[in-house]
Formats: structure tokens, sequence, C-alpha cells
């Protein structure tokens, strides 16, 4: 885990549960724009630092592109 | 899996009320007495006790409130809405072609509902639990 958190530390201090922190990590749950905010935050980095579109992943379903 | 008690509480609810509902249906394919009502009562009243040891779990670990439903439990929980709903209309024809067919009387139908409505979204929530999909 990115800043010396571990997933149940980083899930306590944004009120979400470790699983939660674990299916982000895995790609499993994608969270909304607040909680991806907040994530950020925390970590001290840019939400594009966590999250990307994977190479080739269609993004016309995104409004304005 | 037991890290948050009010998440435990949820998953022992619902695993309380589905077994229930297998028992039912267990129950009703051994071909055991038409009179369904007994069951309707302790489906209601296994919903009811979960609901207020999740309550009871709530009032003694506040903390364990927020990320016991935070945004990938509510998603959840909105999908187990959906499959509640899908799963009633789809057991409300199957029943209503038993009774037309005469396999069941109206009564038993009706009581066959009342499990069904109420244990199938907490189907939904232990294969979510299970999956590793909540709290």
């Amino acid at each position: 885990m990115a800043a010396g958190l571990t997933q149940a530390a980083l899930a306590d201090r944004i009120e979400v549960s470790r699983k939660t922190i674990n299916t982000i990590e895995n790609g499993v749950f994608i969270p909304s724009t607040l909680l991806a905010l907040r994530l950020a935050t925390t970590l001290g980095c840019q939400v594009e630092d966590i999250f990307s579109l994977a190479p080739g992943e269609p993004s016309h379903d995104l409004v304005g592109s | 899996m037991f890290d948050n008690p009010l998440a435990a509480a949820r998953l022992l609810a619902n695993a309380a009320l589905v077994m229930v509902l297998l028992a039912f249906c267990g129950w009703a394919l051994l071909g055991a007495p038409a009179d369904p009502a007994p069951w309707v009562w302790a489906t209601g009243g296994v919903a009811v006790a979960g609901a207020l040891a999740q309550f009871a779990v709530s009032v003694l670990f506040p903390r364990a409130i927020r990320p016991a439903w935070d945004q990938q439990v509510g998603r959840t929980h909105a999908g187990a809405h959906g499959f509640g709903y899908w799963m009633t209309l789809v057991v409300f024809l199957g029943l209503l072609l038993a009774t037309q067919a005469g396999w069941l009387t109206a009564d038993t139908a009706f009581y066959w509902l009342a499990p069904v409505l109420a244990a199938a979204p907490s189907v939904y929530m232990l294969v979510a639990s299970l999956a590793g999909r909540t709290a």
C-alpha cells in the first residue's frame, strides 16, 4: 500500500471497510468520484495516480469525450 | 470477515433468513403438510430479530456504522433490492401458473410469496458477502 498505510489503516481514515479498499485495489469495485478524491487526498497524490483507463479501454461513454 | 461487528451481525442475520428459506423449501419439497403459515411467521420473526440485532450492534459500536454501510455495500444493497423485486415477479408468475393449473391453492401460494419476498434480498447480500463484496 502506498504512503505506508495498511489497507485497514486507509479504510479507517476514509471510513470504508477494508474489503472495499481491497476490491478497489483489485479493480473489482470502481468507487465514485468523491471516494476517489478522498482516497487520493488521504494518500497525498492525484486521482490520476491511482485510477486510469487501461490501454484500449473505450471512453466514449464519458461525458465530453 | 468479522473485523466489523455490524457487518458480522448483518451477515449472520442474512444467513439466518436464508437458512429459514432453505428449510421452508426443503420442507415443501418433502411433501410436508400443506399449511405454510408457521414458516411465514418464522421468516418474519427471524427477519425482525436480525434487524433488532443489527440495531443493537449499531448502538453499541457506532464507529462501525459508516464502514459497514460504505459505498460498495450501498451498491450491493441496491442490487439486493433489485434482485428481490425481480425474484418476487418471477415467483409470483410461477405461483400464478401453479394455482391456475390446480397444483396449489391460492392461500398456499400467498404464503409462499412471503418468505421469497423477505429472503430474496438476503440471498443476494449473503452471496455478495461470501464473494467479498460487502464489509
